[in-house]
């Protein structure tokens, strides 16, 4: 199981669902805290202090641009990029649906190369790189950016991940030897339309002849926990919408738990496809499309 | 001393041959007379960019004595230098980019045949370098007398270590050398990965090397190497991706 190749003949599929709630306005990481003279109610939220930082949302921005990046350059060739991968983002919201913007706009799937060919724009950064030599030089790179931060109205993940497995379904029908699509959600946590249990069974049970869909989630929190990544239990989750998520998660595959151990991670048997206040980039990397040299980082 | 050298290649199964990865010095059918005979395969990596291009200047400074196959490390920094002045002068789209930042890849094994002495026939010393899952074998009649660097098919993955275009320490590269001696009549195969784990499977299992000797029969004139490929490919007891040999008769 989890052994079919991914190839340009044989393509899989990625999912991301994009908590673009108006809980996600929340400040990720709060400095300069100050009491307010009065509380404000914010979608049926009480407010008590103002603070200043990155919001969840702006951190899901980032993992969204990172995962997209990463997975770009994973399959890009000096020719262009290779179209192992067909990958959907849906944002929910006040609404759940597709949520690439620009000339990708209101489209479902959309092959990788097209992705990588249509950032909604392409930022300068500096990055400390090699110079060959044994230091560092400041050097500037393109940062792609496809996704900003939005934050409004409430969580409706039970919907979202009713609409991933219209499509996971929909692509099953069309590839039905892929390697198992994955689906990866990215969110606060706190759904606003009831308990996702259900939903999340209803994606996971999804299977092509290689295995069930994969679903994944990164849970983005205000809370100033450690980072958890890939858990093979829910004991030291810091609350109950962590420990739900976490129980929605797949079981990541032998060879993934291989992978995240390469890399660093201490990933247990049982180890599941969640991770608290982290980066999950490394997913990317869980995806065998071919030699990856274990000294490429 | 008189070394026959035949490589053969094939590309990945549903891949066209420009997307071959693999590289091999030399690159045609070839005999040498020479006291000092410089042979290597190399195998880009699948992610990463220009990997053929890195393989194939990996094989070329091995045959043309840039890379030692006594020391890889002694060259290498050479060799990541020319990369970057190339790299340098050409623009690329961001992704492309960025993974040229990271490197190319290759695994590399090369060996290097010497006489025993100036003029001589017969018999001699052999010295190998590898990194990677590429792989050199040494037959004596019907006995595998080296396996190297991987010596079980179990040992095979698809992350292995290897020879990459960026970094600055030579001791990094994780450089593997073997030597030996040779004797008129002995053959060396020098594999990438998918082929070499084959040839260790079929071992294993107690298959004859008379049996792989007899289908490695083919010759290069002509596509008898793509043909038994493909019907390894069809049995599914080949991993689906580029094969690249060297097969060197020594006399």
């Amino acid at each position: 199981m989890y052994t079919a190749e991914i190839s340009r003949n044989n393509p899989s599929m990625i999912l991301f669902l994009l908590d673009q709630s108006g809980s996600m306005q929340e400040v990720f990481d709060p400095e300069d805290i100050q009491a307010m003279k009065e509380p404000v109610v914010v979608d049926g939220k009480t407010f008590t202090h103002t603070t200043s930082g990155a919001s969840k949302a702006q951190a899901l921005a980032d993992a969204i641009n990172k995962l997209l990046q990463n997975l770009c350059i994973k399959c890009a060739k000096e020719e262009g990029v290779r179209d192992y991968f067909h990958v959907g983002v849906i944002g929910y919201g006040t609404q759940v649906g597709p949520a690439f913007g620009g000339s990708l706009a209101g489209r479902e799937l959309v092959s990788i190369s097209e992705v990588g060919g249509m950032p909604a724009r392409v930022e300068t950064r500096t990055k400390k790189v090699s110079d060959g030599a044994g230091g560092l030089i400041d050097q500037d790179v393109k940062f792609p950016i496809w996704f900003d931060a939005v934050a409004s109205g409430g969580t409706p993940m039970c919907a979202a991940l009713q609409e991933a497995r219209r499509i996971v379904q929909s692509w099953l029908s069309t590839h039905p030897n892929c390697f198992p699509p994955v689906v990866i959600n990215i969110t606060d946590g706190e759904s606003t339309d009831g308990d996702p249990t259900s939903a999340a069974t209803g994606v996971r049970t999804l299977a092509s002849p290689d295995g069930e869909t994969l679903l994944f989630n990164l849970h983005l929190s205000a809370q100033k926990n450690r980072a958890i990544e890939f858990p093979n239990s829910d004991a030291g989750l810091p609350d109950q919408y962590a420990k739900l998520l976490f129980q929605m998660s797949s079981p990541l595959t032998p060879f993934m738990i291989s992978v995240a151990k390469q890399q660093g991670f201490n990933a247990a048997e049982g180890a599941r496809g969640f991770a608290f206040n982290a980066k999950l980039e490394v997913a990317i990397q869980f995806l065998d499309i071919g030699t990856r040299p274990s000294n490429l980082r | 001393m008189n070394i026959l050298a035949e490589p053969f290649w094939v590309q990945k199964r549903g891949n066209p041959p420009g997307e071959y990865e693999d590289a091999a010095c030399p690159l045609e059918r070839s005999e040498y007379q020479q006291t000092c005979v410089r042979l290597a395969v190399a195998d880009g990596a699948t992610e990463s960019v220009f990997a053929r291009r890195w393989a194939e200047q990996l094989v070329y400074a091995v045959g043309d004595g840039d890379l030692s196959p006594r020391s890889l490390s002694e060259g290498i920094a050479r060799l990541r230098a020319t990369w970057h002045e190339w790299l340098a002068g050409i623009t690329l789209s961001w992704y492309a980019e960025e993974k040229a930042r990271q490197g190319a890849f290759a695994a590399l094994v090369a060996l290097e045949l010497t006489a025993e002495e100036a003029g001589g026939t017969g018999q001699g010393y052999w010295h190998a370098a590898a990194v990677g899952d590429s792989c050199l074998f040494h037959v004596r009649g019907e006995e595998v007398l080296v396996r190297f660097p991987l010596a079980n098919p179990e040992a095979f993955d698809n992350r292995p270590f290897l020879v990459s275009s960026v970094g600055a320490d030579e001791k990094c590269l994780n450089e593997m050398n073997l030597s030996g001696t040779w004797k008129s009549g002995d053959a060396f195969y020098l594999m990438t990965d998918a082929l070499a784990c084959w040839f260790l499977k079929h071992l294993d299992a107690g298959g004859s090397l008379a049996d792989v000797q007899g289908n490695f029969a083919f010759t290069t004139e002509t596509d008898s190497f793509r043909v038994w490929v493909e019907s390894l490919r069809d049995k599914g007891s080949i991993r689906n991706d580029d094969c690249t040999l060297i097969r060197v008769h020594t006399r």
